[in-house]
């Protein structure tokens, strides 16, 4: 019989003991950590960005906008706003309970699992730890070994500038993520596909352990008569190409009229050129695929439907280039899968109605869009569907609010985080009644026996007592 | 069973579950129907749990009178999207939180509070637009039939559906999807109905249970702390997810509360427990037998009686628990009260943070201090100081566990949240697309700069930041557009260097 080393144990039990400890509670001790994580993106920039680069083809801007400067855009707010958010919430009382102190504790869960993608290998890593660690959690990371780079640099870098005895970051494969999660955690994080999200969820069912899942699927991009053909073109050009199109709010598909097709093809090729001239390949602006596996994947998207735009690729550099697909039929692997590639497949539909039929036959997307100059329209796509969020007349720019929750619904996922919302994530909400001893007769209507009393007189006290609505005070 | 799932979700697709004035209605026709049943209600929740009918009132249709009408006094507001603080890049667009409804909500009831555990959730899943299955604990035999026969005869009957049967039943309805499942009941079931939700991305709330701990410190009201102790623990015979379940405290204490839990005891349920209409009974033989065997080997200080054909077990008071006893491995869930020795609060401590966290905390000193330290440092679901069970009733409170205790909460706004699915939503225009080639490639330094700027300042200053923002936007463009000069681009760089060191010295 083989025993089976785990090979985290160790590192788990001496995360939980520091929980244990009191360690991470006070208010000093979180923002301590914070500010090292803010030291961390400030002193290794450069190196940060050459990781990205080396991982994705992330351009300097692209690595600013999303994965640094939001990064620390989210440490600044935490640092800003901790103490306020770690503050006893009062809540409003009813009649039985006026004289008492009634409020919600936010606590750390204890010890917290975050588990990153690659697409935004820094971002998708450090905005939740953020959130992690304002709530006074033990964090272990387990980063993704494909973008190796970043998780180097995640490894041997980020360690350093926080307290180790609360913080370890863990490597390996699906193998050895399968081991870790067999272990007990108080709160795991996990951002990735559908498909790995049940085996965490499964997996976290063993324990009881809460969890929030950032999953995916394909946003679609409805794109009504009613609008200026290259503004829109522009918009959703550029948030399906950034990123090479990795991204799990990018708009995935678009669904438009024949005639409003025909307005967007000339639109989004000019589009394209302005964004990355001529030769898209030589664009230094233009990410690449992570993976030589992705890089099958999407090439065999391809093939779908008819190119109306791009097609090309080239396998050793893994590029792919900005494509448009048209004449793309519904059992194609294209409008299958989410896609995560810059092909941006255009399925046509009559009217708004025959596009809201579409969305909602489908499993609920993490983003949906619609363009239109009609407000109206807008607003009927927004009722008429559902989806982790939605932006009308742009891109995934509702993400850069920190006061917008981010996450999923359905098959995109469970939960969400940002700002103060991550915070509330990893922090239990206990419900503190805190009473006196006095009062003591007028509590007595409650005990037995009750026979001996008028009931009705008794229930009429008790219903008024539990009442909610307090209008004598 | 499919079929009945299937047609709430058809139900559902229709949309007619989604407008305020329904939502309302259907929540108006539960109100009457627990107002005009009233009498069938409690004649079948006193079968089920040998329950005076009074008791059946005042634990569980009062509840639920009290969460409807706050229902539906709050739901209009509940249900209006929420705006939220911009930033520079959105100042001019709607932002804002949609609650929407998330589907087919299953839920899942336990047979102590048999009405109330079902219909608490139903209120919640009903404001928040669902279409909700219910299937009620077959252990509470009467309840669950009476609950069948009267939802259908006031409320919409594709959508609130209820659905009969056992073990094997439940198995099968959790093989289908739902939108959201909320189970009460035991950890070891809760499991199950987490991993079956985990196969359709299914997120649950679990309010389960375990071993709730009351602190009894020696510097407190004893005879206050035995009263209120006394009322919550053999509340429906002890079958209450958070009765206190068992006692810590010093040594020196346990006869005294031996002996003021015992008057108590007399004061409300009289000489003869077992005569009093107001004492309940066990639910089944199986359970009556499961709390009997925790009285073996133990020291009974008080009670101890049992009658297995009336399931009674008398109320009970076990004294020098040793932790490793059976009778603490187990929630209780009966009228047994071990008293556990520690030697201080300390000790106290460490005792309940050595074991899984609970449900409830209950804490009896008149020494806030040490109050609110017992609190800091340890964790549970819910905490009551100074009395037991009333955080329950305090509908702003969240309710529900934390660890093997539970996932989630609800009641009051709490389970409307639950059962809703908080959409964010951001309107913009087609129109000032010329600030966006701020953004589009081909890049440069300067546009890395300003869209950290942009970015990272929060603002909700309305005029003042809409100045700005087109001031800011107007340069940017006119500069980007005609003015490549390399003196320009020195001009804007001194202008963002004065605004950046602006802004990078305030706080958010």
């Amino acid at each position: 019989m083989r025993l089976r080393m785990d090979p985290f144990s160790d590192t788990l039990r001496r995360l939980r003991e520091a929980f244990r400890s009191g360690r991470t509670r006070a208010a000093e001790f979180r923002a301590t950590q914070l500010k090292g994580l803010g030291r961390f993106l400030q002193e290794n920039k450069q190196l940060l960005q050459d990781a990205l680069a080396q991982d994705l083809h992330k351009s300097a801007f692209e690595s600013e906008i999303s994965e640094i400067g939001i990064s620390q855009g989210e440490v600044n707010l935490a640092l800003g706003n901790l103490r306020a958010w770690m503050k006893d919430e009062k809540v409003p009382k009813n009649l039985a309970t006026q004289l008492d102190s009634a409020f919600i504790r936010k606590e750390p869960f204890g010890l917290v699992l975050i588990i990153a993608p690659w697409n935004y290998p820094l971002n998708l890593t450090l905005v939740p730890l953020v959130g992690a660690l304002a709530a006074g959690n033990c964090v272990v990371l387990k980063p993704s070994e494909i973008s190796k780079n970043v998780e180097r640099v995640l490894a041997e870098v980020l360690p350093q500038y926080l307290d180790q005895s609360c913080f370890a970051v863990v490597l390996g494969g699906p193998e050895e993520t399968g081991q870790l999660l067999e272990n007990k955690f108080d709160y795991i994080f996990f951002t990735g596909s559908p498909r790995v999200g049940k085996i965490v969820m499964a997996a976290a069912a063993k324990h009881l352990t809460p969890v929030t899942l950032e999953l995916g699927g394909k946003n679609p991009c409805y794109v009504d008569d009613d609008c200026d053909p290259q503004t829109v073109a522009n918009r959703v050009v550029w948030f399906r190409c950034f990123n090479a199109g990795q991204t799990c709010v990018a708009p995935d598909y678009v669904l438009c009229s024949h005639e409003t097709q025909e307005r967007l093809l000339p639109a989004m090729q000019s589009a394209i050129t302005r964004f990355y001239g001529e030769d898209p390949k030589s664009s230094p602006d233009l990410g690449r695929i992570v993976g030589e596996k992705q890089f099958q994947r999407v090439q065999g998207l391809l093939g779908c439907g008819r190119v109306a735009i791009g097609g090309q690729s080239d396998e050793s550099q893994r590029y792919i280039a900005p494509t448009v697909l048209v004449d793309v039929q519904e059992t194609e692997l294209v409008m299958q899968e989410e896609i995560f590639g810059p092909i941006l497949p255009i399925v046509n539909v009559q009217g708004l109605a025959e596009a809201v039929d579409f969305i909602t036959q489908r499993e609920k997307p993490l983003a949906l869009y619609a363009f239109s100059n009609n407000s109206q329209v807008i607003k009927q796509v927004l009722a008429g569907t559902s989806s982790g969020g939605f932006c009308g007349n742009d891109g995934f720019m509702h993400m850069t609010l920190a006061t917008l929750p981010f996450g999923g619904v359905g098959a995109s996922g469970m939960g969400r985080y940002h700002g103060k919302f991550s915070f509330d994530t990893f922090s239990h909400h206990r419900a503190c009644l805190l009473r006196s001893p006095g009062m003591e007769k007028v509590y007595a209507i409650r005990y037995p026996p009750y026979s001996s009393r008028n009931p009705r007189v008794l229930l009429a006290a008790m219903e008024t007592w539990s009442s909610s609505c307090c209008t004598l005070l | 069973m499919e079929s009945k799932v299937q047609r709430a979700r058809a139900a559902f697709r229709s949309g007619r579950s989604r407008p305020l004035q329904f939502r309302l209605q259907q929540l108006e026709a539960l109100r009457r129907m627990v107002q005009e049943r009233e009498r069938d209600i409690l004649a079948a929740i006193s079968a089920d749990l040998c329950k005076s009918e009074f008791n059946a009132y005042s634990q569980e249709v009062i509840n639920i009178l009290g969460e409807v009408d706050h229902a539906l006094e709050k739901l209009p507001e509940w249900v209006t999207p929420k705006p939220v603080e911009k930033n520079l890049l959105t100042m001019l667009d709607e932002a804002y939180i949609h609650s929407e409804p998330l589907g087919v909500v299953l839920i899942i009831g336990a047979w102590n509070y048999p009405f109330v555990v079902n219909i608490q959730p139903l209120i919640g899943a009903i404001a928040a637009g669902n279409a909700v299955i219910i299937k009620p604990s077959e252990v509470s035999e009467n309840t669950a039939k009476i609950m069948a026969k009267l939802l259908p005869q006031y409320l919409d009957q594709d959508l609130y559906v209820v659905i009969n049967g056992g073990v094997k039943e439940t198995t099968e309805l959790l093989k289908q999807r739902f939108d959201h499942i909320l189970y009460t009941g035991s950890a070891a079931v809760g499991k199950i109905v987490m991993e079956a939700a985990a196969k359709h991305l299914t997120p649950v709330t679990l309010e389960l249970g375990g071993k709730s701990p009351c602190y009894v410190d020696k510097d407190c009201d004893l005879d206050i702390a035995c009263r209120r102790i006394t009322w919550g623990k053999y509340m429906n015979c002890g079958q209450t997810c958070i009765a206190p379940d068992y006692i810590l405290c010093e040594p020196s204490l346990q006869n005294q509360i031996v002996q003021k839990i015992k008057e108590t005891v007399k004061e409300f349920y009289g000489e003869n427990v077992k005569e009093s209409p107001d004492y309940e009974r066990i639910i089944n033989l199986r359970h009556f037998k499961r709390i009997k065997n925790l009285l073996e080997g133990q020291k009974i200080a008080y009670g101890g009686e049992t009658d297995e054909a009336t399931r009674y077990i008398a109320p009970t008071i076990l004294t020098d628990v040793s932790p490793e006893a059976k009778v603490m491995q187990e929630e209780i869930f009966g009228p047994i009260l071990p008293i556990v020795p520690v030697k201080d609060a300390d000790e106290a401590i460490k005792f309940i943070n050595d074991h899984e966290k609970p449900l409830a905390f209950y804490i009896f000193s008149y020494n806030n201090k040490l109050i609110k330290r017992m609190i800091d440092e340890t964790s549970s679901g819910g905490v009551t100081g100074n009395d037991v069970i009333m955080h329950f009733t305090v509908n702003s409170l969240p309710f529900g566990g934390v660890g093997s205790s539970g996932i989630g909460a609800y009641h009051g706004k709490h389970s409307f949240d639950t059962f809703s699915h908080q959409r964010s939503c951001l309107l913009k225009s087609l129109k000032r697309e010329v600030f966006n080639k701020l953004r589009y490639p081909p890049n440069s330094q300067s546009k890395v700069n300003w869209a950290k700027f942009f970015i990272l300042k929060r603002f909700n200053k309305g005029k003042l930041g809409l100045l700005m923002l087109t001031l800011l936007g107007i340069i940017a463009a006119v500069l980007l557009k005609k003015y490549q000069a390399a003196l320009r681009r020195r001009a804007l760089l001194i202008f963002l260097v004065v605004h950046r060191l602006r802004w990078s010295s305030k706080q958010w």
